[in-house]
């Protein structure tokens, strides 16, 4: 008996190390599980839109045009689930939004809104809302819709032709298409996106990929009359008064910070997303509106990349009256190229996935996925926010004194990019910005950095290699990626 | 302050990578990317070409700058120390837009010094890397391993520390080309190659095969002038040139074949085990296989490209080969592959057999098809019928596509309906037409007009939605409801006037058919408002109006049409007459 207590005693305290040592080298997956929502056989979903309908049903739409219903789709442990077809032969549906009654849908050639009236599941009224933008049988010519805002508009972003041409009408431009179907044209600039979606407050984000004037990919806010970078579509200022004159024509081979001086309506990317690095085609963007069911990020922006299959978590703050902020590694390991997000007000993340044309890390052709919080705090940089002389970040658990006592362990460095009429670019201007001083905040989970040599339009990159917790924790994403286009 | 190394560059470094402009000492252009810079001073190849024409300029004929761009390439991409000359060149690039290499298979032989040169033609950076012996999913692991590298990949190309990894390029900014230099490994046997980049893995990869050479040896031809049609008996004839094939293969071109040519092919074929072999044996005119003195496959006669297979018993080691041939008149081809125990495909023995390399995708058809009792749709761009084509395959093999831009019924055809083979493969470019067959295409107008005088009033193009353009004219398409079996009632309006345009089965047995039905409510406007219903070679028979080249027979109910010449063709248009707020229109089409 006696000999029985000491080895239970034993084999407690072994436990208890074990987990401190598996604490150090934490991993994505005892925070948040990823979980497939099988599909059906036959089914080919390339999930490009997912919304939430009453009852907690589930739409998906996909790019062979169908949209399918789901019910039990967020159950755990995970129930069968129960697939209903509630249209089909739709031309590239890209977003779902339930509004007053309608699933709305951004088609290739349309804003429809569709309606069940004889209560089969299945809808039989399609409203053509507005189809006044012009597409030319180009397969670059995609449309993203947005969930409608606090309004009732759609908010849609128009992709060029090919990688770089306008050529059809609004080709390059954000449009929003207003309950009864008025279509308001909203900003210029646009290249290639990959999602929209808007934050807490309510404001619209659009992601835009690597390409012709761009050199990263990036989000970027969708401000009610600016221009978003890309001046292709700029012809189009012809066909509107809406937006207002047409803004000077960017200089190519220069920087987006040199030309937004010139260029009043240019609104610069709030968050770039490195290159390579965070991801490669940024997509779907949702805020977490959980208010804690899906952990403790609550509030913040997730943005998702289809090359990558995974998810960036964006902490954005106003300051000057742009956006900017920082951009921290979330999680990684979906199963296709992620496209498309949904967050139900019960903290499951659903992820819809496609590879098809572009590849990506996941290795399915397609996939439905579901993220969910284990419950367990994951020691993570929690916000980078910018202060007169540095930032200051908080942290989801209390630090370690002595973790942040050597600034040399502190790493940071700065690149910006190329804004030019060709593709892409490489990191350039770079810097080593030098961290002065460090102070703890006195709630123990922040820390104030005051940094020489700061760079105005550059991505901040801050690596925290052997910042711990007090438990002697890693952080589970040791690096955030700040982009700074306005100084306090 | 440590170090801030601002260097704003404008105008900077990588602006000249993508350069396929070459400029010449007296202003002319060069446009191509860099094939080579050797003897013959700078070559380019033209990859739009499908034979990838080259041309070379002599270094001394470039601008200075021209120049000095050829000459660093030359310098980074030339051959390490020792190498000697390269015995063979595989040229791959990146197909723009689509995410994949345009070569997937190419063969070397073991300790073959190899140049690669890979050209980088897509927007997006890539690169190549060929693992050691294995199959795709070796191909795979060396990419993921690069994926793994996280942050710090792009940096190093994506190239990561990887045992398996036998020779790479770096990473190739759009436009750039790259020769690679190696010795083919001893070992034969299958070496997938894949670009590393996160994510492109599952579409850029293909697979080097390092093969010995043919099961050829001591190979020849005789080739004699011929005019006969069938394949002669060599023994007699005047040999006009002679030679050896020192591949190992069978080669018309070595042997200089043109019409009127026939040739005698003589060797060993060396068999690794014994067992029963087929021999495929293809020609265009005719062919002849004899193996040991029996003939194993008689492909003889004029004819086009033919194959035939012949089957024989062979034991393990040499045996006589001959194949005589002959090409009487026009295109010529011949081409010897050998099939049997242990080999996966056919192994080619004459150098024409394709192998992979530089093919066109073959189309693929992924059928979309209605159920017996419920309709189908498709919206895309459909071949003819515009850029906001609506599909519809109804209940009984017929069906229609209609033009949401113009409000048109555009195409109308029996059988199968349509293919997602275009739009749900790749990045899913272009047009996909009908799957089925009888396909009749409609006048490409809008429907409705007001006409002054009905007999000769042209049918006005004012209110016509272009492609690629917003809407700016009176038609607006309003959607459509599906009814139980799922068939769509369009809806449109124009000033004021609310339209539904309805298309049902009307099939009696073999007899295709459909029914329209088109409803016009709302106050008549002042005029004639007319309907357009079809334009070409139109002629009235038998109470229906046909249209020309085509089994397609159109009767009217409802409504009295009037067949008018318009210039040299005509018109069938439908004068509406209103009943209170309502007009209908009722169209039968039958295919007989």
């Amino acid at each position: 008996m006696e000999m029985k207590q000491i080895l239970a005693g034993m084999v407690t305290s072994m436990l208890v190390a074990s987990t401190v040592m598996a604490a150090t080298k934490a991993k994505e997956s005892d925070y948040y599980t990823i979980t497939e929502v099988p599909v059906p056989e036959g089914v080919v979903l390339e999930a490009v839109g997912i919304e939430l309908m009453p009852d907690k049903t589930l739409a998906v739409c996909s790019r062979r045009g169908d949209i399918y219903t789901i019910k039990n789709a967020w159950e755990t442990p995970a129930k069968e689930t129960v697939w209903t077809p509630f249209a089909q032969g739709l031309h590239e549906p890209i977003g779902l939004s339930y509004y007053d009654g309608y699933l709305w849908t951004a088609q290739r050639c349309e804003v429809t809104r569709m309606k069940d009236v004889t209560g089969d599941g299945r809808a039989d009224v399609f409203d053509s809302m507005s189809s006044d933008w012009g597409i030319n049988g180009d397969y670059h010519e995609y449309a993203f819709g947005s969930r409608h805002d606090k309004d009732g508009n759609m908010w849609l972003v128009m992709c060029l032709t090919g990688s770089g041409g306008a050529k059809s009408d609004f080709r390059g431009w954000c449009l929003r298409v207003s309950k009864d179907g008025k279509m308001i044209p909203t900003t210029s600039g646009i290249r290639s996106p990959g999602g929209i979606g808007n934050n807490i407050n309510g404001d619209m984000f659009y992601c835009d990929n690597q390409g012709l004037w761009n050199g990263s990919s990036c989000l970027k806010h969708l401000k009610v009359g600016s221009f978003q970078g890309n001046p292709s579509g700029n012809i189009y200022y012809d066909l509107t008064d809406a937006i207002g004159k047409r803004p000077a024509d960017p200089v190519s081979d220069s920087r987006i910070e040199i030309e937004r001086k010139r260029i009043p309506e240019f609104v610069p990317p709030a968050i770039i997303l490195t290159h390579g690095k965070l991801g490669k085609s940024s997509s779907g963007i949702e805020p977490d509106s959980s208010k804690g069911n899906f952990g403790p990020f609550a509030g913040q922006l997730l943005v998702l990349d289809q090359g990558f299959s995974n998810i960036t978590r964006c902490d954005l703050e106003v300051v000057n009256g742009v956006y900017q902020g920082a951009a921290i590694p979330f999680l990684s390991g979906f199963g296709s190229g992620s496209v498309s997000v949904r967050m139900s007000p019960d903290g499951a993340l659903f992820v819809g996935g496609t590879e098809r044309g572009w590849g990506s890390k996941g290795p399915h052709s397609f996939r439905l996925e579901r993220a969910n919080w284990t419950g367990k705090l994951p020691f993570e940089i929690f916000t980078m926010r910018l202060s007169k002389k540095g930032w200051k970040l908080t942290f989801t658990k209390e630090i370690d004194p002595a973790s942040v006592a050597d600034v040399t362990k502190m790493l940071m460095t700065s690149h910006t990019y190329i804004y030019k009429s060709g593709y892409g670019s490489p990191e350039v201007d770079k810097s080593e910005p030098v961290i002065q001083s460090v102070t703890i905040g006195q709630d123990g989970k922040s820390i104030d950095l005051v940094v020489d040599g700061r760079v105005k339009g550059n991505v901040h990159v801050l690596h925290l290699p052997a910042l711990t917790s007090k438990d002697g924790e890693l952080l589970l994403h040791d690096s955030v990626h700040y982009t700074l286009n306005e100084f306090r | 302050m440590k170090s801030l190394m601002l260097s704003l560059v404008l105008g900077a470094s990588v602006a000249g990578a993508s350069g396929l402009t070459w400029e010449l000492k007296d202003g002319k252009r060069l446009s191509g990317h860099i094939y080579d810079v050797n003897k013959q001073g700078l070559v380019l190849v033209d990859l739009s070409d499908p034979k990838a024409k080259r041309t070379a300029t002599a270094l001394t004929a470039l601008s200075a700058g021209a120049r000095k761009k050829a000459e660093t390439w030359a310098k980074k991409n030339a051959a390490p120390k020792g190498f000697g000359s390269a015995q063979k060149t595989i040229l791959i690039s990146t197909v723009p837009q689509k995410m994949l290499y345009d070569v997937t298979a190419f063969k070397v032989a073991p300790n073959q010094a190899v140049r690669l040169l890979f050209i980088n033609r897509d927007e997006m950076a890539h690169n190549l890397l060929i693992c050691q012996k294995g199959d795709a999913k070796l191909g795979m692991a060396v990419a993921q391993a690069a994926w793994a590298l996280g942050d710090k990949g792009l940096d190093m190309g994506y190239i990561p520390k990887h045992d398996k990894l036998f020779v790479n390029t770096a990473l190739l900014l759009q436009n750039e080309s790259q020769s690679v230099f190696f010795k083919a490994p001893a070992k034969t046997g299958a070496y997938p190659y894949v670009c590393s980049v996160p994510g492109h893995a599952a579409l850029m990869k293909g697979t080097m095969t390092v093969g010995s050479g043919s099961l050829l040896s001591g190979l020849t031809f005789k080739s004699y002038a011929y005019k006969g049609d069938k394949v002669p008996d060599f023994t007699t004839m005047k040999v006009l040139r002679e030679g050896p094939l020192k591949s190992g293969k069978i080669s018309t071109k070595t042997a200089g074949v043109k019409p009127g040519t026939a040739v005698l092919y003589e060797g060993t074929v060396t068999i690794p085990v014994e067992g029963n072999y087929t021999f495929h044996l293809s020609s265009d005119d005719g062919s002849q296989l004899v193996i040991d003195g029996k003939t194993v496959v008689d492909n003889d006669g004029v004819h086009a490209d033919t194959m035939k297979k012949g089957a024989v018993e062979l034991t393990k080691g040499p045996h006589a080969l001959k194949v005589g041939y002959f090409d009487k008149s026009g295109q010529h081809s011949l081409s010897l592959a050998l099939s049997g125990p242990g080999m996966k495909r056919p192994l080619p023995l004459s150098d024409t057999a394709r192998s992979g390399g530089r093919r066109k995708r073959p189309s693929v058809s992924i059928p979309i098809e209605p159920t017996e009792t419920e309709a189908v749709m498709y919206r895309n761009f459909i071949s003819g019928a515009g850029v906001r084509a609506i599909g519809v395959g109804l209940p009984g093999g017929v069906n229609v596509a209609w033009d949401a831009d113009n409000m048109r019924l555009a195409l109308a055809w029996t059988g199968a309906f349509m293919s997602g083979g275009k739009h749900w493969v790749g990045r899913g470019s272009g047009s996909q037409p009908p799957e089925g067959d009888r396909v009749v295409t409609f006048v490409d107008e809008v429907p409705f007009a007001v006409l002054d005088d009905v007999a000769v009033t042209t049918w006005p193009r004012t209110d016509f939605r272009a492609k690629s353009t917003m809407r700016t004219q009176p038609f607006i398409f309003k959607g459509y409801m599906l009814n139980e079996q799922r068939i769509p009632t369009f809806r449109y309006e124009f000033h004021g006037l609310e339209v539904t345009d309805t298309f049902v089965p009307a099939v009696k047995g073999e007899e295709k058919g459909i029914r329209r039905t088109i409803v016009v409510s709302g106050k008549k406007p002042p005029g004639t408002l007319c309907f357009l219903l079809a334009r070409g070679d139109l002629t009235e028979a038998g109470g229906g109006y046909q249209l020309a080249g085509t089994e397609l027979t159109m009767t009217l109910a409802g409504c009295k049409p009037l067949l008018r010449k318009v210039g040299d063709t005509t018109e069938l248009i439908v004068p509406i007459e209103f009943e209170g707020d309502n007009a209908t229109i009722e169209q039968v089409l039958t295919w007989k």
